[in-house]
Parts: C-alpha cells; sequence; structure tokens
C-alpha cells in the first residue's frame, strides 16, 4: 500500500509556512520571504523528481522534460495533469491549471472586492489579500524549478493568478 | 623497503583508478543527453580497465571501474544502487551533491557488489 498524507494536512502546512515567513521570520521584508518559500519549493521540487524519475527512461530534449512536469509530476503531486501547455518554441512555457488545488479554498473576502476602490482601506486590504495568494504560490514556483533543474534544465518559473482559482506557470529556460 | 615500493605502488593504483573515472566523465556528458537509457555500458577503457556508468534523470552519475563482467550484474547493481541513492537523497537533511556519510547506505552498497559483481 502506498504511504499518504490527508490533502488538508499538506494544505495546512503549506499556509502556515506562508504565514510564518511572511507573518514572523520577515514580515518588514517580503521579497526575502518570497525568496526563503521559493527555495524550500525548490528543495522539495529537486528531491520528488529524483524518485518519480525513478522507473523511466531519461529525457533526450527540453519539451520531453516539462511533458513529464505537466503529466506524471503534476499528477503525483495534485492527482490531476496540467490542463493546458502553451510554447513560444523559443524557450517560454506557459503550464494552465484550471483549477489549482493549492488556490480552490483561498478567496478574497468579497467585502473588500465589493466596497469601493476608492477607499484607501480597502484598496490595501485586497492588495494585501492578493499579495497573501502570490505569496502561496512561490511554494510551486520553486517545485517546478527545483525539479526542471534536476533534469538538467535552468529556468526561472513566475505565477500568473488573474483568474482564481486557475494559475498559469510561466517557465523560461536559461540559455 | 620492498614493502614501501607495495604501498608506493598501490596508492599509485588507487590515484590512477580516480583519474580513469575522471577522465571518463567527459564522455558521459557528451552521452547524457544523446540517448535515454540510463545505463552506459562501457563508456570508456583503459588497458583491461573498463568504465560503466550509470545516469540518472536527475543527472547524477554512478561510475564502476571494472575488468570484463556480466553486463546483467552490473545493470542490477547499479538500479539497487539508484534507489539506495534516492532513500538518501530524500532525507530532507541531506544537502544534493554533498558527501554521503551514510555508514549503512556503505553497507548495503558492499552487499550489493558483492551479490553482483
Amino acid at each position: 500500500m502506498v504511504r499518504e498524507v490527508a490533502e488538508s494536512c499538506v494544505d495546512g502546512v503549506v499556509m502556515e509556512m506562508v504565514a510564518a515567513y511572511c507573518g514572523r521570520f520577515y514580515a518588514a521584508k517580503p521579497e526575502l520571504a518570497a525568496r526563503r518559500i521559493e527555495a524550500i519549493g525548490f528543495q522539495v521540487g529537486h528531491q520528488l523528481t529524483e524518485r518519480y524519475t525513478m522507473e523511466r527512461p531519461r529525457f533526450s530534449d527540453h519539451l520531453e522534460a516539462i511533458k513529464f512536469i505537466c503529466k506524471d509530476f503534476w499528477s503525483e503531486l495534485f492527482k490531476k495533469q496540467i490542463d493546458n501547455l502553451k510554447t513560444n518554441h523559443r524557450g517560454t512555457f506557459v503550464l494552465q491549471d484550471n483549477r489549482f488545488r493549492w488556490l480552490t479554498r483561498v478567496s478574497i473576502d468579497p467585502s473588500v472586492e465589493s466596497m469601493d476602490a476608492t477607499d484607501n482601506d480597502s484598496a490595501t486590504l485586497g492588495d494585501s489579500a492578493a499579495q497573501t495568494t502570490s505569496m502561496l504560490l512561490y511554494f510551486p514556483c520553486g517545485i517546478i524549478r527545483g525539479a526542471l533543474t534536476n533534469l538538467g534544465i535552468s529556468c526561472s518559473v513566475t505565477a500568473d493568478m488573474s483568474n482564481l482559482p486557475a494559475c498559469s506557470f510561466v517557465v523560461r529556460i536559461k540559455t | 623497503s620492498s614493502d614501501i615500493h607495495l604501498l608506493w605502488q598501490k596508492e599509485d593504483l588507487a590515484y590512477q583508478h580516480q583519474f580513469i573515472l575522471h577522465a571518463a566523465l567527459d564522455v558521459v556528458q557528451d552521452l547524457a543527453w544523446s540517448t535515454n537509457a540510463m545505463f552506459l555500458k562501457s563508456v570508456d577503457r583503459f588497458n583491461d580497465l573498463v568504465v560503466s556508468v550509470y545516469v540518472t534523470a536527475g543527472h547524477a552519475r554512478f561510475m564502476l571501474l571494472h575488468d570484463s563482467r556480466s553486463e546483467d550484474g552490473i545493470k542490477s547493481f547499479f538500479q539497487e544502487v539508484h534507489e539506495l541513492y534516492i532513500k538518501i537523497f530524500l532525507n530532507p537533511l541531506y544537502l544534493p551533491g554533498s558527501r554521503i556519510t551514510s555508514s549503512h547506505f556503505d553497507t548495503k552498497v558492499r552487499a550489493l557488489a558483492r551479490r553482483y559483481l
């Protein structure tokens, strides 16, 4: 039998990690908190790929490795594949998950959304909510970067969450 | 005097083996992206010594310097060492790329060598 962890536990750990780095360790330095969270994700992705690629042949090009991330790797992590993969054939790939599991339970307070944006307080609240949500995405960005780095592909990964709970990860391969 | 000479010979041999393996790394680097196979048999030779290599998807390289032996045995040895390596690699306290100091790992690898090689 495969050993598994309840999904709610993983959700809790990720949220608590983000809260700890943003609210306690680096409350005054959000960019440093983001770097630390991404670094943890990097280590996780780095380690997991070594395990998930054990039974399969090695990758001979970048596209094969990206497809592995979209299918096998994403399935292992989130029990579903990436919904859409786009590329410009010049080293940039966009991985789109229409219902990213770590964002499905995240919502911005509707009272903040409905209030008039001219009100400074509500705008600030909205910004901080969006910033907190974006902080959650540094971890999966790190996971993808760590996974690809371990497969011999040096890259940078950013996330776009303009349409919650959908999420796009932009992978730019460094040549 | 002869004892000292033997000791020098032994040391020379150890350095020579290291040198042969390091020299083969360049060949492995080129081969790694040109094939999907993990087990790269006989990538380099030096006199009667052969270098066999196993490259994981994460580009970790297991290298074995040997005289002519059963390829199946070597492949099985590498596959089981890979499993042991993954257990080490997944330890959150292990820093990827650092030296593996686990005596348990050492014992298991030696046991596998006795079994397959």
